[in-house]
């Protein structure tokens, strides 16, 4: 058997899959996850952190990626979202449902907004947002996805997602 | 504040972080992929915790051993005496071309990058050298079975005594073997194999192991991964056996790799050739004198060829200790450098300085590392050529980037297949059949049905010829 017979016609033989170019993903997708992770945390330091676990869960998982059941671009945001959620849960400090009022007074996160970058900004004043609309925020604005996409992946619809987001902005730009 | 100013909030990360973290996935092996559930799987597994569960409430209700003690003390002592009698961890074999430590990107210093060193990839469990053969060869078979059949009931009675199959692997193929071994050593090898045997790793350079792996002995290697020019593939690389005599040592096509340039499409497809690479690549080239070298003088194409223009010559490719930049050089460089008949001779003549002068990349800036092309780059800067391995081709062809020709021939599948793209070569998986059981030689080619060689970024072989390379490994 030379090597002509047998490697004939093996490029048709196997799914686009299995033939996935990371560099180019990695060239492609990086910003994404990079400035969605900015737009979640706030911190570059942070968002560069999490966005190394989000791509070494992603690469050493690589064999585990099924192109039948969802996008590249899904898979790997699902991986970011849960990332996220587990930096954010460690992170985030408890309080009480009694103290939550309080600490939505108007006053000083907006002070200190005023001393920081515009991103650091908007991550002050989307914390008064639910975790939903942040994470749409982020998705929308930080990586670029359109809303059939961030539909896909929050498993809303897309004119609840265009909705949400409608809203949330107008929240964002009244504080602004 | 609207939607826009939102987007305007976003930025590039920083090329330094992006270029690290590439670099670090390097060395990330990847883990296997999940099997899909089994109804029968589930079912047996739960009919042993059932009787698991049945067991202990009988062994409960018919009272404690008297000696529970004495029990866990005979099981604390047989698995001491098991880790004694494992095989100890020794240090890699290295080859004199792979005696290099690796570099991250960009860390190479002037002169330092030929070779190239250690790719980026550990594996850790799979550094041990192979243990003493305990299995027996086709000349010790008995009567009237035949040594094929032989030597495996041999293997299958000495796999108990921890043996390990032995792979060796160039630099170029180790990025692709390591996570196999460590994939076996942690999930432990394909069903029907025998129990107590382990994957290791031996990177040795691919003139070093042919004829150790015909001499069957010790250290004889039980697979060996090479790169092939296409058509030259020597499908039997050991002596012909007796008359009768089942072949030992066979080859099995993998797959191919290939490297292309591409550049911006301002000057149109470009149209090298191997040699016109080396000399505007390399560190060293011919001098006017004969057979002396120089330090690489050229700094515009029209130096090397006056019909290839005034244009500077800037390269941008992959970093020259990964797996990609292993390939350029032995396949561009090195390829270009035999096309010069005084220092191809000086390969067997005087391997140190032909190694200095056919794979030294030019340290003058001339020759950029990046270790992620985005094909953006080229676009924006069109003297630049880049460097692509083959499983950036496909998406190269997605962009506005003229692919060039090399020697005549554009890198399609039906030129790399024939050979007739002289940037590619074949890959393949030499297998000893008489120390290998051919379940493990079937788990290095695929994976769960899917060829492995394509995990790798290879281009795999078909269904119908892996069934046919199957068969082969099973032999009569």
């Amino acid at each position: 058997m030379s090597l002509h017979q047998a490697t004939s016609g093996r490029w048709t033989a196997w799914d686009f899959a299995r033939e996935l170019d990371w560099d180019a993903l990695y060239s492609d997708q990086l910003p994404r996850i990079y400035n969605y992770f900015r737009f979640r945390v706030g911190v570059d330091a942070d968002a560069e952190d999490l966005s190394a676990r989000t791509f070494e869960k992603a690469w050493r998982a690589r064999a585990r990626y099924r192109h039948d059941l969802s996008g590249f671009s899904t898979w790997l945001f699902t991986i970011a979202h849960n990332v996220a959620t587990d930096f954010l849960r460690v992170r985030r400090p408890q309080v009480s449902l009694d103290a939550a009022p309080e600490m939505r007074a108007d006053g000083t996160p907006e002070e200190d907004a005023e001393r920081h970058s515009d991103l650091e900004r908007l991550r002050a004043l989307a914390a008064r947002l639910s975790e939903r609309e942040q994470e749409l925020i982020a998705l929308k604005y930080g990586a670029s996805l359109d809303n059939r996409q961030i539909a896909r992946l929050t498993q809303l619809t897309e004119s609840n997602v265009g909705t949400i987001l409608h809203r949330a902005v107008q929240v964002l730009r009244k504080q602004w | 504040m609207n939607s826009e100013f939102l987007h305007r909030l976003r930025r590039d990360p920083p090329p330094e972080f992006a270029a690290r973290l590439q670099a670090r996935l390097w060395q990330q092996p990847a883990l296997a992929r999940s099997r899909r559930p089994s109804l029968l799987r589930n079912l047996v597994a739960v009919l042993l915790l059932g009787g698991t569960a049945f067991a202990v409430t009988s062994f409960v209700i018919s009272g404690l051993p008297a000696s529970l003690m004495e029990w866990s003390q005979h099981a604390a002592s047989r698995i001491a005496a098991q880790h004694a009698s494992a095989p100890a961890f020794r240090p890699h074999s290295y080859g004199s071309r792979a005696m290099r430590p690796w570099s991250p990107p960009g860390s190479s210093s002037p002169g330092s990058n030929a070779p190239p060193g250690r790719p980026p990839h550990s594996a850790a469990p799979a550094t041990n050298l192979p243990a003493a053969d305990t299995t027996g060869t086709a000349s010790n078979a008995a009567p009237g079975v035949s040594p094929n059949a032989a030597s495996r009931t041999a293997a299958a009675a000495a796999a108990p005594q921890n043996r390990q199959i032995t792979v060796v692997a160039s630099w170029a193929a180790y990025p692709y073997i390591a996570p196999l071994a460590d994939d076996f050593n942690h999930r432990g090898l394909a069903s029907g194999t025998p129990g107590g045997l382990s994957v290791g790793i031996s990177v040795r350079d691919s003139s070093q192991w042919p004829g150790s792996m015909c001499d069957g002995g010790a250290n004889a290697p039980d697979m060996a991964y090479s790169f092939e020019p296409v058509g030259t593939v020597p499908h039997q690389p050991c002596p012909p056996p007796r008359a009768g005599s089942p072949r030992s040592i066979i080859a099995i096509p993998a797959g191919f790799e290939a490297v292309a340039l591409a550049r911006s499409p301002i000057y149109g497809a470009p149209d090298f050739t191997r040699r016109e690479i080396f000399l505007a690549l390399a560190k060293w080239v011919p001098d006017s004198r004969g057979q002396t070298v120089q330090e690489n003088p050229n700094t515009t194409w029209r130096q090397i060829d006056s019909t290839l223009g005034p244009e500077p010559i800037e390269f941008l490719g992959p970093p020259l200790s990964s797996p990609a930049g292993h390939s350029m050089i032995e396949l561009l460089l090195e390829g270009g450098c035999q096309t010069i008949p005084w220092i191809a001779a000086l390969e067997t003549a005087d391997p140190a300085r032909y190694d200095r002068i056919c794979r030294t990349v030019r340290t003058d800036g001339i020759y950029v590392e990046v270790p992620w092309l985005a094909p953006s780059k080229l676009l924006s800067d069109p003297n630049a050529v880049g460097i692509f391995g083959l499983w950036s081709l496909k998406y190269i062809r997605m962009t506005d980037l003229s692919i060039s020709r090399l020697d005549g021939v554009e890198p399609t599948a039906q030129a790399i297949e024939s050979g007739a793209y002289l940037g590619s070569r074949g890959f393949f998986l030499y297998v000893n059949r008489t120390r290998t059981p051919p379940n493990l030689v079937f788990r290095f080619l695929l994976d769960d049905g899917w060829p492995r060689s394509a995990e790798a970024a290879f281009i795999p072989l078909s269904q119908s010829d892996l069934k046919a390379a199957m068969a082969e490994i099973r032999g009569p």
